[in-house]
């Protein structure tokens, strides 16, 4: 008889806990990373009578939360993939929308220079026309920096988000970390049999939140806890302790930001080893478009003023002086950074070549930077950054020896290089008045980084505008006349016959600004293959490619992370309806329990009015 | 297979959101106009697009040299024209005077009219365009084409010595002028008077008419023109330059320039001519400058004199443009009738160069017009190639536009419907 009131009990206070669970899950509906819940459920041991076994009721065993690690370790990798492809797409929009601005681009001032350039050479006396000319100039010039500017802001931009990313990983590591200790505890209570839930609901949600940040691998550990490793094995969280990642400055490039560990022996450099999510983004959209569309637009700049003032110097102005250089580069003309580990202290300066000394500089000139060491006796290398292609250089004094030496493209260099010359700059090193170089000096050469930031007019005196070429012109034979020393025709550096020039002003002469106006259509730049126009086009373009594909990855990711996401929700997500047939269920039995127990009073009823 | 409740409405809110950038992306198209909005949307057609830009802002460059062009040549058309009306009455003139019936003064009152005709002449060979440019000028624009020898009283050329071209297409440039040294200095002449490239200046046609219309019959000087301009000067303080003279065959003048330095050739003409001066030669020998050249004039009233030039040492030959032993033989004195017939023939060759010079330049009109019709046609062309590569297909995008709007509508529909559905409104 008393076993039927502890029967009817076991019922009930199961349903209670089932009622108990349900209720749960439909409060934590819209709770992120909330796992369903489950009460599991056995009989009760049966006690043995002589008629057999009879059963004892039913006991609540767990309570489960749905869960699989599968499905939450492609959750987690889909996060990383997506957060990665996702960061990336948004910057590489920002450059592609300053790269498509047909108010800011380069293209329609470009165009513009070069008519106003036309201008000049259809009226070459004209002071007003000249005047636009210079205008024009100062526009183009004033648009390279400006959207120079813009990459740097958005380099600067970018560097401020990789340390913010950096600061919430350890923050999220820290978290994890914590949770570790409280689950660790929470188990032992349990010697091991029961699982904290919503404990580890909230490790995963965490768990989540820094996938979407960088790649990890999480480890679970017998305890319950989670180990997080990222890379090849550098740990994030171990138990209860986790790592601090900080952002380092590289001494030979002061705009790129490093991630590193801080370890008991110090700070490790783990840029390499991160992939994946938003902080993995960022750093691929630095290196795949920031810096190749940043240092090409250099080379566009650097292209242009390196062929325009070579031109413009031939020339001759409306005083009939020669003329000056067109464009000027704000500070170093070519940027040099040396290492402050260097032993020596010889200066290293450079320049960019001059196209009437190297009719090939432009064509010559890369969008990298370079590494200049020193490896002893008269041998230099170079190192283009951007493939870590090697150039062997000599060096050599000048006649008498002055201890400056120039830098010049060795006859033995790597096997499969494709270089042949200097990269349209000119490298000195200055060892004189006891300066010394040591061997493994280094350097950091940056002639196009910021070239595009730099640039400016040269002239602001409209006269100064080199229009004419000056050259005589025989008049029975309408040739050139060549200039002749000792009956002897003058020759210039590259070979080419040395005109005789009119030492005056020729206001009429427009053979120069012909000329300057050629330019536009001049194959100068990329190795010969391309005008100053198809090269900007081959930026646009080439961030174009690179945003388009980074969208379309995108949206593929997003459709893998919705899948995962899915799958997730499919196991793990509360379903209302659901659980309002549970809830139904575990009412009816509740209600069953309930009557049961009103059952055996009416049996007791029963027997003690027998008994009356 | 089960799905969680959360996750059914965020699977409806996502695929509205998807349907509304959608929405948003064709609006953005409808209301620009353009497909290609950044590169991204099609990187190829963005760097065509670029090129396709430079190429019709080019070619508008091309078609307003053109423009240019063709105002310039219309000023000089209308200038060579007027030249051809004073060159007919000159010839008219001629005509008159050679009438033997006519006196000194009938003649002399010809002259005047001569005269008159000789300035008009210099008016319109100094023509400037709208900007100050005188046109015959060259590329020395800023100085007048003809000034007024003080010495000989003859018209000489001053300007430059190249005429500058315009680029009126990819590969075609156009002179914007003429010379005035060779469409009014060098006329082709085989009187006596030419120089020794058979060529006579129109403005000394014009004055041996008047100057014999005055009775003035002069022999015709031997000269010898260096073919280096020399506006700017020469330079020889540092070098040893010493030529010689030779008038007549025996007359030697040696000239020795050695440490000076001329500013310009005014200032060389004027040093030589010291020289001879100081050495007793100039009765026979003049130097003058000739389109900003020196020139070397034997000079003689009636007989026929010569002049030959010979260099000593130094660059000074190469420097002017002479060649060593260069030399020139004149013609002696004629009278009126002979004067005048060379004068006849040589203004009907004047006639001729004004001629081939608007001949010349109608051809240039003619070519600018061909190259504006075949720019016109190539800026259609690209225009047309630009408008398909960026331009919007508005039925497309409008159809397509309302295909989304009735995914969007059906998509919310389908959300307020599928939400009012729960178990729990039967509890």
């Amino acid at each position: 008889m008393s076993g039927l009131l502890a029967t009817s009990l076991s019922g009930l206070l199961a349903a209670q806990r089932s009622l108990e669970t349900t209720q749960h899950n439909i409060s934590n509906i819209n709770t992120v990373g909330y796992s369903r819940q489950r009460v599991e459920q056995g009989t009760k041991p049966a006690q043995f009578t002589g008629n057999g076994y009879v059963g004892q009721g039913v006991n609540v065993t767990n309570i489960t939360r749905s869960y699989d690690q599968f499905i939450n370790k492609q959750l987690s990798s889909s996060l990383s993939a997506f957060g990665d492809a996702d960061r990336y797409h948004q910057l590489a929009t920002s450059v592609d929308n300053i790269m498509a601005d047909s108010s800011t681009g380069m293209a329609p001032v470009l165009n513009r220079f070069f008519n106003a350039l036309s201008s000049v050479s259809s009226d070459p006396s004209s002071i007003p026309s000249r005047q636009v000319l210079l205008s024009e100039a100062d526009a183009l010039a004033q648009n390279f920096n400006t959207i120079g500017g813009k990459f740097e802001e958005i380099r600067n931009l970018n560097n401020s988000d990789i340390g913010a990313k950096v600061n919430e990983i350890n923050t999220l590591a820290a978290a994890i970390a914590d949770l570790n200790v409280k689950i660790i505890a929470n188990v032992g209570k349990t010697q091991g049999l029961k699982q904290p839930n919503d404990l580890l609901d909230k490790q995963d949600a965490l768990l989540s939140r820094l996938s979407e940040m960088v790649n990890v691998s999480v480890v679970p550990q017998k305890n319950g806890t989670s180990s997080v490793f990222i890379g090849n094995g550098q740990a994030l969280v171990l138990n209860g302790g986790a790592a601090t990642f900080t952002t380092l400055e590289s001494e030979l490039d002061p705009g790129k930001l490093e991630i590193g560990i801080k370890t008991a022996n110090g700070t490790i450099d783990v840029t390499n080893q991160i992939s994946g999510g938003s902080l993995g983004g960022a750093l691929r959209f630095r290196d795949e478009v920031l810096d190749p569309a940043q240092q090409k637009l250099g080379q566009v700049a650097a292209s242009l003023a390196m062929e325009f003032n070579a031109l413009h110097q031939k020339g001759f102005d409306l005083n009939g002086t020669a003329g000056l250089d067109l464009f000027k580069f704000a500070g170093d003309e070519v940027p040099v950074i040396q290492s402050s580990l260097n032993t020596g202290n010889a200066a290293v300066t450079a320049s960019f070549q001059d196209v009437n000394v190297n009719p090939s500089a432009t064509a010559n000139l890369d969008f990298s930077d370079y590494k200049l060491k020193y490896v002893g006796g008269t041998d230099y290398t170079l190192t283009r950054t951007r493939d870590n292609q090697v150039i062997n250089l000599t060096a050599t004094d000048t006649v008498p020896a002055t201890g400056v030496f120039t830098l010049s493209f060795a006859a033995t260099q790597p096997a499969k290089t494709d270089v042949t010359a200097l990269p349209g700059i000119d490298i000195k090193v200055d060892a004189s008045g006891g300066k010394t170089i040591a061997v493994g000096d280094e350097s950091v050469i940056r002639p196009t980084y910021n070239a595009a930031q730099k640039i400016g007019v040269n002239i602001t005196d409209p006269k100064k505008i080199a229009a004419a070429t000056n050259i005589e012109v025989d008049p029975v034979t309408k040739l050139p006349v060549q200039k002749l020393a000792g009956g002897v025709p003058v020759v210039d550096a590259l070979g080419n016959p040395v005109y005789v020039t009119i030492n005056g002003a020729m206001p009429g002469d427009n053979r120069n600004a012909l000329q300057l106006a050629d330019l536009k259509d001049k194959l100068s730049m990329l190795g010969g293959k391309a005008s100053f126009n198809d090269a900007y086009a081959q930026i646009v373009s080439g961030v174009g490619t690179l945003t388009q594909s980074a969208q379309f990855s995108s949206s593929a990711q997003e459709t893998l992370l919705n899948q995962a996401k899915g799958a997730r929700e499919s196991l793990a997500g509360v379903n209302l309806d659901e659980e309002a047939a549970n809830l139904i269920k575990f009412q009816q039995a509740y209600q069953a329990s309930a009557q049961s127990i009103s059952v055996a009073r009416s049996l007791f009823d029963t027997l003690l009015g027998a008994v009356r | 297979m089960r799905i969680s409740t959360a996750w059914a409405q965020q699977l409806s809110i996502t695929a509205m959101a998807n349907q509304q950038s959608k929405l948003a992306n064709l609006q953005q198209q409808l209301s620009t106009g353009v497909k290609v909005s950044v590169p991204a949307d099609d990187p190829g057609a963005a760097a065509r697009i670029l090129d396709l830009d430079k190429t019709i802002t080019k070619t508008n460059q091309y078609q307003s040299n053109i423009a240019t062009t063709r105002g310039r040549l219309n000023i000089e058309e209308s200038a060579l024209a007027t030249s051809g009306g004073i060159l007919d009455r000159a010839r008219d003139l001629t005509i008159q005077a050679m009438n033997d019936t006519l006196n000194s003064n009938d003649r002399l009152g010809i002259k005047t009219e001569v005269d008159q005709l000789i300035q008009q002449l210099a008016g319109v060979a100094n023509t400037q365009n709208a900007n100050g440019e005188f046109i015959f000028s060259g590329d020395l624009s800023n100085v007048p084409a003809f000034t007024k020898n003080a010495t000989t009283g003859n018209y000489v050329y001053q300007g430059g010595p190249e005429q500058r071209a315009l680029q009126i297409g990819p590969t075609r440039q156009v002179a914007d002028g003429d010379l005035g040294v060779n469409v009014f200095e060098n006329v082709k002449s085989s009187s006596p008077a030419a120089d020794e490239n058979g060529n006579r200046s129109i403005f000394n046609i014009l004055k041996a008419l008047s100057d014999g219309l005055s009775s003035t019959f002069n022999a015709t000087p031997a000269e010898i023109t260096g073919d280096r301009f020399l506006r700017y000067g020469l330079d020889y303080t540092a070098a040893t330059t010493k030529f010689d003279l030779v008038a007549n065959g025996p007359v030697t003048a040696p000239i020795d320039l050695t440490g000076k330095t001329f500013a310009g050739v005014d200032s060389l003409v004027t040093e030589i001519n010291t020289q001879l001066g100081a050495g007793g030669f100039s009765g026979a020998i003049q130097a003058r400058s000739n389109g900003n050249r020196v020139e070397f004039v034997s000079v003689a009233t009636g007989a026929a004199s010569s002049i030959q030039i010979n260099n000593t040492s130094g660059t000074f030959l190469t420097d002017a443009g002479f060649t060593n032993g260069q030399n020139k033989t004149g013609t002696a004195a004629q009278a009126l009738q002979g004067q005048l017939t060379d004068v006849l023939s040589d203004l009907d060759a004047a006639k001729n160069s004004i001629l081939e010079a608007r001949t010349s330049v109608g051809g240039r009109l003619n070519a600018l017009s061909d190259q504006e019709t075949q720019n016109e046609k190539f800026i259609l062309d690209t225009r047309t190639t630009l408008s398909q590569t960026q331009d919007l297909d508005y039925a497309d995008a409008y159809s397509k536009f309302q295909m989304q709007t009735t995914a969007l509508q059906a998509a919310q529909q389908a959300f307020s419907k599928v939400k009012g559905l729960s178990l729990f409104n039967y509890l």
